[in-house]
């Protein structure tokens, strides 16, 4: 890459108006990750899509590389940039006011599926909308302007701090998952700066399959400025149900098979809005927790030596799930309880905790969204998971959380190198185990595996990012790092050097 | 790592960690880089360059000396970042230690924005020859002691009107007074007090802070009061929360908020409020007495008990409340107008009226409100809560 | 009890200090104690000023400026004026009672009435007595 005096390209920037931030940014040198790949001299803010245009000139003018990044909450190292690469930041992008200042107080525009408004106050459930927002946007924002209208994003991530443009770049997956999909099928168009040899395009994308290709595009193929995102209702009182089901067992692969005939059952007779499934151990929430002295709640947190056990939490209309409590009754080791919205709420914040995100502890990227194909095996690939990560008194190194019949598993690590190591080289022992063809198959639009993109994904999605590649940047300006054989990250802080 | 000190470092009913280094405190509860707290920082929302979670970050990597001073002092130590927090990183206690760590070494003279009087108004205090008249700002017809049950400190109060001319402070002592006077009570108005020391503790100036706290605990125990009951946010969070860590236990001496004074009196009969105060009002929650001392209710128990007031809540609320914009006086600036115009856009939305039970908040917007509004602005007013309540007594 | 008080007087550049200037130069007497200050208007006066001098031990503070409506900036002294009457509130909370702080006026060609309001002021000092807050600290 020809290289441009960083004189010059102050010059450039400052000419341009965009705000931009030049130095020793230590501050950016990681995400959530804690990898680096060197520390970034430039980082700049653009505001709204036309700033974007210019930084995308630019970058193919000059031939320099640019890695968006939204809040900076992965834990793979995707918004991390090699040094040289212009980290571009785009948290302000369609949430700025005309003097450019972010603002979290907005009206959210809510659109159909043709992209026409439409007045929320006179919605119904069945409607199929979305709120038409800005990259930089984020869930938690959006769904505290939503929710006095009683609708919330449908796929909302538990770090409901990330950007829908990192959603996006992500594929994200949130508890509305099992009922309307990954992010990526929950967009109904998107708005993107991409490059072509002479420098920026704009494009606008509303096929669903093609919106559906790009979603994980991991900041390969441009700047997104704009999205159609899918909203669902949240009804309270008698409309809403919201259901805990929980299972215990001595045997795990009992556990697995019970809990993949309960979820196939569900799927085929029930239409929810959010599901979560956990395993509850000692360590998902602290000691001095509140919910462990919850009258209704707290029960389930005190697992009796030598059991497993297993939470299902649902919600949705009730008319879409009357068969849940039959279903449930089916199985003897099947514990049903209807619960209110607020305590449903609860179990959603325990789920943040099962994420690691609550224990002092970063995950790493582990078994991401392999789908298990019978369900019925389900026992089977628990068992080796438990096998591949338990340690001898049982007590589990991270925390997994099947999504109907998928699976998650991220190591969980204390902020050490060591542990942080060990937790990536779980990650491949897991991996060993669990992806095997008569087991599992792996979900070919990742999220999460940022920088292990290379080493991690299969080949056949690595060839597929490279045609995406060079279908929206030929010019090759956008993470160019990222497809090299070569990256080599390293991690950061106090015990570590860059 | 895990067998460190166990460091009592939450803020609200719990006291907050003044000594420890300020890195012991972040490793051992471990930021996990989340961003979460930047998200919620109202400094970062104006300018997208501040961000708590990179100042954390420089602090692992640098240790807490690579932190940039001018970071330091734009932090508002709101604590909106901590309740957003999942590991609870301490940030407002990390930034206070880094301040007073700083100090001997700083490039800004005085932390105070306001000229620096409230540096050396507080400093002037800690002199113990001082013969101050701290009751010629309560007027004719309001009784006050020497000796009583009840201390009313009343912290800025006779200083705050002679630097601050676009609002009337004085007022909210005057309505504290005459509200406890109409209930029986004549409180303890004593010339030894000095300030509370709140701006001294958290702009990294801890001697001076003890200084005070010492030469205030001495004459509050020596009139042999049992309540002390106050009408700042400020002086309650320190009398009730740190001074205790500096000077020892109260020894049964009950630290009130006046909201949690006036709520008690009015359940119990004791006050009456026949006069309707007809107003659309909101609610600020001061941080001091809100995140950090955890009292969400007394003041809306208040507000729901005075006749006439049609009372909404903003969206931003209780834990989730926004700053006022300034934090102990050190950060004012442009970001700081910014935030305001946020803030009474969101109150002048629900309310004419906004109410605060901090006298700074109080001057805070004032200040903004006494100058051009940023954008156009309905007419919004801001009144205290003790103020509102006296206006209902017949 | 004998003691010289020690006076900080503020005076703008057009007419107090040129009136200070005056004085020295007419070799018209005036205490040693009064340490001069030169600001380009009154109107740059702030409490900061007034309270940081009484913190670091001075008896008495002047504030000396044009006359009402020859400010040279049009209305800085009156701007002076209503700083001053509120920073007075705030030093008799203090305890540093009455008479502390003065705010007076002396054209540039009025060296003598310079003069004469210092030798006044200082002697007002000496008969209230040192401040209160006298004792400076050592730095």
């Amino acid at each position: 890459m020809e290289t441009i005096e960083a004189r010059d390209l102050e010059a450039l920037l400052q000419e341009s108006g965009i705000l931009y931030d030049m130095g020793e940014l230590r501050g950016y040198a990681t995400d959530a990750s804690f990898l680096t790949l060197g520390v970034p001299s430039l980082i700049a803010f653009p505001a709204n899509e036309g700033e974007c245009v210019k930084l995308v000139d630019l970058a193919v003018k000059h031939r320099l590389a640019l890695v968006p990044r939204g809040t900076g909450s992965g834990t793979a190292g995707a918004a991390v940039a090699p040094s040289g690469a212009i980290l571009v930041d785009m948290e302000r992008v369609g949430a700025c006011d005309r003097r450019g200042h972010r603002r979290s107080l907005f009206v959210p525009l809510v659109v159909n599926a043709k992209g026409e408004p439409m007045d929320l106050a006179k919605a119904r459930p069945d409607d199929e909308l979305y709120v038409r927002v800005g990259a930089g946007r984020t869930s938690d924002e959006t769904n505290r302007m939503l929710s006095k209208s009683r609708w919330t994003v449908a796929v909302t991530p538990s770090s409901g701090y990330s950007t829908f443009g990192g959603n996006y770049a992500t594929n994200a997956r949130g508890s509305g998952t099992p009922a309307f999909g990954p992010f990526g099928d929950t967009v109904n168009r998107v708005r993107l700066v991409a490059s072509s040899s002479d420098g920026a395009r704009v494009l606008e994308i509303t096929d669903r399959e093609e919106i559906r290709r790009l979603a994980g595009h991991h900041g390969l193929v441009g700047l997104v400025t704009e999205l159609d995102v899918r909203i669902a209702p949240v009804r309270k009182g008698d409309e809403m149900l919201c259901a805990i089901l929980s299972i215990d067992s001595a045997d795990v692969r009992s556990l697995g098979a019970t809990m993949g005939n309960l979820m196939k059952r569900v799927a085929a007779s029930c239409r929810y809005y959010a599901g979560e499934f956990l395993f509850i151990d000692a360590g998902i929430v602290r000691p001095d927790d509140p919910i462990r002295k919850d009258p209704t709640l707290g029960g389930y947190f005190a697992v009796p030596p030598g059991v497993r056990r297993m939470a299902l939490v649902y919600r949705g209309m009730r008319e879409a799930m009357v068969e849940l409590p039959k279903i449930a009754a089916e199985f003897p080791e099947v514990l049903y309880r209807e619960i209110t919205h607020s305590q449903f709420q609860s179990m959603m914040a325990v789920r943040k905790a099962a994420t690691g995100k609550s224990l002092h502890r970063i995950n790493v990227p582990g078994c991401e969204d392999f789908i298990v194909q019978d369900p019925a095996r389900f026992g089977d690939v628990l068992a080796r998971m438990f096998e591949a990560v338990g340690t001898a008194d049982g007590r589990l190194h991270g925390h997994h959380y099947p999504d109907g019949i998928e699976v998650h598993y991220r190591p969980q690590a204390r902020i050490a190198k060591a542990d942080v190591e060990e937790a990536w080289n779980l990650n491949l022992r897991l991996r060993e185990a669990v992806l095997r063809p008569e087991l599992t198959v792996e979900d070919r639009r990742e999220h999460g595996l940022g920088l292990a993109l290379f080493r991690d994904s299969p080949r056949s999605r690595r060839d597929e990012l490279r045609t995406l590649k060079a279908e929206y940047d030929p010019a090759n300006v956008f993470c160019p790092h990222m497809l090299e054989a070569s990256v080599e990250a390293r991690f950061v802080g106090t015990d570590f050097t860059i | 790592m895990t067998d460190a000190v166990s460091l009592q470092v939450a803020l609200g009913p719990a006291p907050v960690a003044r000594v420890d280094p300020a890195l012991q405190v972040l490793t051992a509860e471990g930021c996990i880089q989340c961003n979460k707290c930047t998200f919620s920082c109202p400094v970062h929302r104006v300018n997208v360059l501040f961000s708590p979670r990179k100042v954390i970050l420089q602090a692992y990597l640098g240790g807490a000396d690579d932190v940039d001073e001018s970071d330091l002092w734009a932090c508002l130590t709101c604590g909106e970042c901590q309740v957003a927090c999942p590991t609870e990183v301490p940030y407002p206690a990390f930034i206070r230690a880094q301040r007073e760590k700083l100090r001997p070494v700083m490039e800004r003279m005085a932390p105070c924005k306001h000229g620096g009087f409230k540096e050396i108004v507080s400093k002037i205090m800690t002199r113990p020859n001082l013969n101050q008249d701290r009751r010629a700002w309560i007027g004719d017809g309001l009784k006050v002691a020497d000796r009583g049950d009840v201390i009313y400190f009343t912290g800025c109060l006779p200083y705050l009107d002679g630097i601050f001319s676009y609002c009337d402070s004085a007022r909210i002592g005057r309505a504290a007074i005459k509200l406890m006077n109409t209930a029986g009570i004549v409180p303890v108005v004593a010339n030894s007090e000095r300030c509370c020391g709140h701006d001294a503790l958290w702009n990294g100036d801890s001697a001076t802070f003890e200084t005070l706290a010492r030469a205030n605990a001495k004459w509050i125990k020596e009139t042999g009061a049992k309540r002390l009951v106050t009408t700042c946010a400020e002086c309650y969070s320190m009398l009730r929360y740190e001074y205790p860590q500096v000077v020892g236990d109260w020894n049964g001496l009950e630290v009130l908020h006046m909201s949690e004074l006036i709520e008690e009196l009015v359940k119990a009969g004791t006050l009456k409020f026949t006069k309707p105060v007809e107003v659309k009002v909101t609610y600020q929650d001061p941080c001091r007495l809100g995140r950090q001392s955890k009292e969400y209710d007394a003041p809306r128990e208040v507000l729901r008990a005075i006749p006439g007031v049609q009372f909404v809540e903003m969206d931003r609320v209780r834990e989730n409340a926004m700053c006022c914009g300034v934090g102990a006086y050190s950060n004012c600036d442009a970001a700081t107008k910014f935030m305001q115009q946020d803030r009474l856009e969101e109150a002048a939305s629900k309310a004419d009226h906004m109410v605060t039970a901090c006298p700074h908040c109080r001057i805070h917007f004032s200040c903004y409100l006494d100058g051009k509004p940023i954008d156009p602005l309905p007419d919004l007013k801001i009144v205290d809560l003790t103020e509102l309540a006296a206006q209902a007594l017949g | 009890m004998t003691f010289e008080p020690q006076v900080l007087a503020f005076c703008c550049n057009w007419c107090g200090y040129s009136a200070a200037d005056q004085a020295g130069v007419a070799k018209l007497e005036y205490p040693a104690g009064v340490n001069i200050v030169r600001l380009m208007c009154t109107g740059m006066m702030d409490p900061y000023y007034v309270l940081r001098a009484f913190e670091r031990g001075f008896d008495g503070v002047m504030v000396v400026g044009c006359h009402i409506g020859s400010c040279h900036y049009k209305s800085g002294n009156l701007q002076a004026r209503d700083e001053m009457a509120r920073v007075t509130t705030v030093l008799r909370a203090l305890g540093l009672g009455e008479g502390r702080l003065v705010m007076d006026a002396a054209s540039a060609s009025e060296g003598s009435r310079f003069a004469t309001l210092a030798n006044e002021f200082v002697e007002k000092m000496r008969r209230l007595g040192p401040s209160p807050l006298r004792e400076v600290v050592a730095r």
